[in-house]
């Protein structure tokens, strides 16, 4: 009797269970040293390579259009590289775009040292304050109690991967969030538009210092890399700088993609901005 | 004819640009502030009318009631962090916005805080939108702060912005400015910094702001040019303090006081 109540309760049967030994998970890297890196090995500041790399898209434009121009600008946005992997541009779902904006508002305030206490109300907060976009002020009003909680739990989960995985940030290196880049082609006949997470570090030292940050929220592939490209050309041009590095960080996986801009990188992305405008130019 | 250049932006280009001119500012005399004043009289206003180059650029089309958001009030904080690091009292900008978002906040708890002021709606923020108002001045002061670093000549970062009271007009001019690059006092350029992209009515902006910033100064003496930056675009544009750009600059105010009053009696009608 006794032996078949111990059955019923045990999972193990007894005598059957060993000792085991936990081993503590390895120490995460943290962005803000994978941001900053080795500043004896930083290269000496390129000053050159954006000069160049904005004649190559404009001959490439130039290609496409035969020296016509457009009635209104065409817009390229990182949305148009990811369509290059994908094959549409896709729609995300309004709680999976939530997330996305909530947790970019997370990185924001941490960015500037703010002390969380509790990851989705601060982050709404904080998005109530910059007088959202209609769209989706709407689509959070309409959520279902259910789909907000889920939302709630979701950005929770994803801050506490942004807050392990993100370390100290020093003042000192300038953190810039939620940096906007326009960009004019073909006298303002293509518009090249970009929004970086995080940029820190000076683009008027001597040796290479800005490193670009993005929180992606979900798993990392081929079009996170193209992006991370993108927002290197897009910096490079605007400051006329190379930077350092790009660095993402997934925070549904907790993975980091980390690269060492160089003129090849900067290549491959002017190449897929040309791709992209040559596809929406003849679209009517 | 008026004159604007046009640059990419870069520590070369704005250096270029901020060297002292070989060239005599205008200055507004009396008669001209007279002349000034009989313009704008000569259009009614039930309101007090407050104009910017903002009103200029964007004529009569200015949208909703201005309401605080962090966005809006980086400029202000951004600003006055950089001037804290830029005198000494603050290490890093991000120390000056603490300091300024502190003083701010102080300022509204002893009642010194006029209801719709910037204290005032900071008081009333959830402590995490407070942290967004410092991320967007962060933003804004590191990025003026990473495109001025290099400047050669002595520069500062005004504690506000010009403001002349136009007599007897109901009519209060406001000219932007965030840094004044100043080797003496006769050779002064002003450097406005901007969100977004240029437009066409950009350089008709710059002019407005060099005008009033020449009005708001008791000698009446213009600066010798106004810098426009764009640090989103990576553009910079200049407008010499000649006699005709600020003629210019004048004429574009009148003219925007002309379309809001338009504005307002279409909406009457």
């Amino acid at each position: 009797m006794l032996r078949s109540r111990l059955h019923d309760t045990r999972v193990t049967a007894p005598r059957q269970s060993m000792p085991m030994t936990m081993t503590p998970t390895k120490e995460f890297p943290r962005i803000a040293e994978i941001l900053r890196g080795d500043p004896a090995s930083r290269p000496p500041s390129d000053r050159h390579t954006a000069a160049g790399l904005r004649a190559n898209l404009e001959d490439a434009l130039y290609l496409v259009s035969h020296g016509r121009r457009r009635s209104s600008p065409l817009l390229i946005s990182p949305q148009d590289l990811r369509a290059t992997f994908t094959g549409v541009v896709r729609q995300q779902a309004p709680l999976g775009r939530l997330r996305g904006i909530l947790v970019a508002e997370i990185l924001r305030l941490i960015a500037v040292g703010f002390v969380i206490t509790d990851p989705y109300l601060d982050a709404v907060a904080a998005w109530m304050s910059t007088r959202p976009h209609p769209e989706s002020k709407l689509a959070f009003d309409q959520l279902e109690p259910d789909e907000r909680a889920r939302l709630a739990t979701d950005v929770t989960a994803h801050s506490v991967v942004l807050l392990q995985h993100f370390g100290h940030l020093q003042s000192t290196w300038n953190p810039r969030s939620s940096v906007s880049i326009i960009q004019h082609l073909g006298g303002g006949d293509v518009i090249v538009r970009d929004r970086i997470d995080l940029v820190v570090g000076s683009s008027s030292s001597l040796h290479s210092s800005v490193a670009l940050f993005d929180v992606i929220t979900g798993p990392l592939d081929n079009s996170s890399e193209a992006v991370l490209n993108y927002h290197a050309l897009l910096e490079t041009l605007r400051t006329g700088v190379v930077p350092l590095r790009v660095v993402a960080l997934s925070t549904a996986t907790g993975e980091v993609l980390r690269h060492d801009v160089t003129t090849s990188l900067l290549q491959q992305a002017a190449t897929l901005v040309s791709e992209s405008i040559a596809r929406k130019w003849s679209k009517p | 004819m008026t004159t604007l250049q046009h640059r990419r932006l870069s520590n070369d280009s704005l250096n270029d640009f901020v060297q002292p001119l070989d060239l005599e500012p205008f200055v507004f005399s009396g008669e001209h502030r007279l002349r000034i004043a009989e313009n704008f009289r000569r259009i009614p206003s039930v309101e007090h009318r407050r104009l910017t180059a903002w009103d200029v650029e964007v004529g009569a089309a200015r949208g909703t009631a201005f309401a605080w958001t962090p966005a809006n009030a980086r400029r202000v904080i951004g600003n006055a962090g950089l001037r804290r690091v830029v005198s000494d009292r603050a290490p890093t900008c991000l120390i000056g916005i603490h300091d300024e978002v502190d003083e701010l906040l102080l300022r509204a708890a002893t009642g010194y805080a006029r209801p719709g002021s910037l204290p005032h709606w900071l008081s009333s923020l959830h402590h995490a939108a407070r942290g967004l108002v410092i991320a967007e001045a962060m933003t804004w002061a590191s990025v003026a702060l990473d495109a001025l670093r290099d400047i050669a000549e002595p520069w500062l970062v005004p504690e506000t912005d010009a403001y002349y009271d136009v007599a007897a007009a109901r009519t209060s001019l406001r000219g932007r400015r965030d840094v004044i690059v100043a080797s003496s006092n006769q050779q002064r350029i002003v450097v406005r910094i901007r969100s977004g992209l240029p437009t066409k009515s950009s350089g008709t902006g710059l002019r407005s702001d060099l005008a009033i910033d020449g009005l708001a100064r008791p000698d009446g003496a213009v600066a010798q040019r106004i810098v426009g930056l764009w640090p989103d675009a990576g553009l910079v544009m200049a407008v010499d303090g000649t006699e005709i750009n600020v003629r210019a600059g004048v004429r574009s105010l009148v003219r925007a006081a002309v379309a809001q009053q338009r504005k307002s009696h279409r909406e009457v009608a």
